[in-house]
């Protein structure tokens, strides 16, 4: 025993001076870690980003992937093991985390900001810089937006049934009701991935009511779920889909159990369930991943959600992720400069896997692969710009009582105001 | 003097279990009762709201408990179909499976099959289970299979109906926990002294009788445990709800387990989450009691 110790206490030694000389030349270029949903190709395209980075500065990082990142991060923020950065999916949660005071302000008009109002004001406008503003701070950074007003057909089945794209509700329901006089099921719904629904009816709502209401609506719960405007969205949405069994793949409960990449894929696949189906712009990489050998923009093709009142056209109705900082250092500030300039932009923009849509205004739209260049247009053009409703409201409303309300709907649309009082009721102690 | 030493050398023997289990047990079940009283998001509830979250879980949470409407329904509701059905499939089929395939050619092969989705994590067992159920008949077996059989069948959702979704829950989670309650009654089975059944068959009675008479009575030890622990293991269950409908459709197939992590994770209320647990821990407490008493009566037998 006595022996086995004078062979250990050397390498315990050794050992310990390995990792203090290490931590030591860590500390002269701290690793910035940071957490986000992304994996796979989304996970590639930001990489590209933070190597770009590190090369030019010299900075090394550190990327987590979790498909639970949410989930993730708050139980780390409450254990005081937060990331440097962390991309936060909910502007709301930005702003839980910034009244509680875990993130730092990017920008307070001060002179030695993160983020200098000038690069702020020159790269993105003011729609984006109030998304990320709490209480007259800056502190979440849209990192990458997507317009869900992106409504997927395949040009091949519309031109054989000698239609045009719809422009208008009206003309989506005559294009269902020519679907089933032609023998097919016009519409597939990932029903199962209740914010499918939420999008559905926050494209609706915000189209009839506009963005003030539709605001009213999600954030600060000014107009009830009972309100006219809600049961007048309700039943424009109700029009989509009833007679259930003759508008959607699988009827009620086959569209009840159908998730959000199942649904499209209905639509897509050589013996197709449905031939309309609605979902975000990034619909196009899992149509791209299931169904390699179609052409995107030829075999599947968005048009924009149809308008409903002339007043308001077509809302564009928005995702996206926001960067928020947990700790300072002169590292991680050179970071979050980089993910707010152009050039860190321009590189996401236009990478191979994974490229995303900048809300960076310097990015030009000819670094965009077909259909995201297509997407990026709407979100640069679009009128009006809202971001997704269920993500500005409390999670127990946007994230679980909506989804509920909704599925009851599409099980049960005579009830629809029993969906919306209880939804209403959970809305009312939730604000 | 020497008994003294000898307590204070008892206590030092037991004092690391004792500091692991009140920093692992006792402080985080006493944290959870104190966070259950508070409302508010976040891991750092603001305000004291005293029984109030307990009030609207029981009733004015339509998802946990609903008595307005006949049949009551909710995830409490739901996770009684769960004790009564997933406790007594497994036992059940368990038994059946261990008792028939004693002594049969293929034992080592037939218990092998029912002991596979132990192996196999529960979280991939669903994502089978979800295949297997799925509408689709080009991709789940089960409409496949009857629509093989009955030519004129129409493919059933069977997650996507409200009135279905929990009966194919329940019966993954049979096929997942059969296994162990095979295995466990298979050994008991075995170790039952084949004299005793020679006596009985001797002294005429049939196969049925000796299996009521005899060996079912000397089975009730083992049964019991299984019983207990499948209980506990269907008031706890949440991962084959979260993958395999996350509680959907329209939260039908909420149980409680699930109910307090999407409360507390998913809708970021960590008190009225809490709560949730708390009212979990009342029917898991009593079990766990008389589960680790019986371990230990055994062991004190032997």
């Amino acid at each position: 025993m006595r022996r086995m110790m004078f062979v250990f206490l050397p390498l315990l030694v050794a050992g310990f001076l390995v990792t203090t000389g290490s931590g030591q030349a860590a500390a002269q270029s701290k690793t910035v870690s940071i957490l986000a949903t992304w994996g796979g190709d989304e996970e590639a395209g930001f990489r590209a980003v933070l190597d770009a980075f590190s090369k030019q500065s010299g900075v090394k990082y550190s990327y987590e992937g979790n498909r639970d990142s949410t989930v993730v991060l708050k139980s780390r923020v409450a254990a005081n093991n937060a990331p440097d950065i962390a991309f936060v999916p909910r502007p709301g949660e930005v702003a839980a985390y910034a009244r509680e005071g875990s993130i730092l302000p990017l920008n307070q008009g001060a002179a030695n900001d993160i983020l200098p109002t000038s690069l702020l004001n020159a790269n993105y406008s003011k729609a984006w810089i109030d998304l990320g503003t709490v209480d007259g701070k800056f502190y979440g950074l849209i990192a990458k937006a997507n317009s869900k007003s992106t409504f997927w057909y395949k040009p091949a089945s519309l031109r054989a049934l000698g239609a045009k794209t719809p422009d208008t509700w009206d003309d989506l329901i005559s294009l269902e009701d020519k679907y089933i006089a032609a023998g097919k099921t016009p519409l597939s719904i990932g029903a199962q991935d209740g914010w499918t629904l939420t999008d559905w009816f926050e494209n609706i709502y915000v189209r009839m009511a506009g963005p003030d209401m539709y605001m009213k609506l999600h954030v600060t719960h000014e107009v009830k779920w009972t309100d006219p405007s809600v049961v007048a969205a309700i039943q424009k949405f109700i029009e989509v889909f009833t007679p259930q069994d003759k508008k959607l793949a699988g009827g009620v409960s086959g569209t009840l159990s159908t998730g959000f990449i199942d649904g499209f894929s209905l639509i897509l696949r050589p013996d197709p369930a449905a031939e309309l189906y609605y979902e975000g712009g990034f619909m196009s990489s899992f149509a791209k991943q299931n169904f390699p050998k179609l052409a995107a923009g030829k075999d599947y093709d968005f048009f924009e959600f149809p308008s409903i009142d002339p007043q308001y056209g077509k809302p564009v109705v928005g995702g996206g992720d926001l960067a928020v900082e947990f700790a300072s250092s002169p590292e991680v500030t050179k970071l979050m400069r980089w993910l707010a300039g152009k050039q860190g932009n321009t590189i996401w923009a236009s990478a191979k896997k994974g490229a995303v849509v900048s809300p960076n205004k310097q990015v030009s739209l000819s670094v965009y692969p077909v259909l995201t260049a297509k997407e990026a247009k709407q979100l640069t053009q679009a009128a009006i710009f809202v971001f997704d409703g269920s993500d500005l409201a409390p999670a127990a409303v946007g994230g679980d009582a909506e989804f509920v309300a909704f599925q009851n709907i599409i099980k049960d649309p005579d009830n629809y105001m029993d969906a919306l009082n209880t939804l209403e009721e959970v809305a009312a102690r939730s604000y | 003097m020497k008994e003294r030493g000898a307590q204070l050398r008892a206590w030092l023997f037991v004092l690391p279990a004792l500091v692991l289990l009140a920093a692992y047990l006792v402080y985080p079940t006493l944290q959870t009762l104190r966070t259950s009283l508070f409302g508010g998001t976040g891991f750092n509830p603001t305000h004291f709201v005293g029984f109030r979250n307990y009030l609207q879980l029981l009733t004015h949470d339509s998802l946990f408990l609903r008595v307005t409407r006949w049949p009551p329904s909710g995830a409490l509701v739901n996770n009684i179909l769960w004790l009564i059905l997933f406790s007594g499939g497994t036992l059940v089929f368990g038994l059946l499976i261990a008792v028939l395939a004693h002594g049969v050619r293929f034992e080592s092969v037939v218990k092998s099959a029912v002991f596979l989705p132990m192996v196999i994590s529960a979280t991939a067992a669903a994502v089978i289970a979800r295949f297997l159920f799925s509408p689709d008949a080009s991709i789940g077996l089960l409409n496949a299979i009857l629509k093989a059989l009955i030519p004129r069948f129409a493919p059933v959702a069977w997650l996507g109906t409200s009135e279905v979704v929990n009966y194919a829950l329940i019966s993954t989670g049979v096929w997942i926990w059969t296994g162990l309650s095979m295995t466990v009654l298979s050994a008991a089975y075995k170790s039952i002294d084949t004299q005793i059944l020679e006596a009985a068959r001797v002294d005429g009675a049939g196969p049925w009788k000796t299996f009521w008479r005899i060996s079912l009575p000397m089975l009730v030890q083992p049964i019991s445990f299984v019983a207990i622990t499948m209980i506990i293991n269907s008031l706890k269950m949440i991962d084959l709800v979260l993958v395999m409908t996350a509680g959907g459709p329209a939260g039908s197939s909420r149980v409680i387990g699930f109910t307090f992590y999407w409360e507390v994770f998913n809708n970021n209320l960590v008190g009225y989450g809490s709560a949730v647990a708390i009212l979990m821990l009342i029917p898991l407490a009593p079990l766990m009691v008389v589960q680790v008493r019986r371990i230990r009566r055994q062991e004190g037998g032997k």
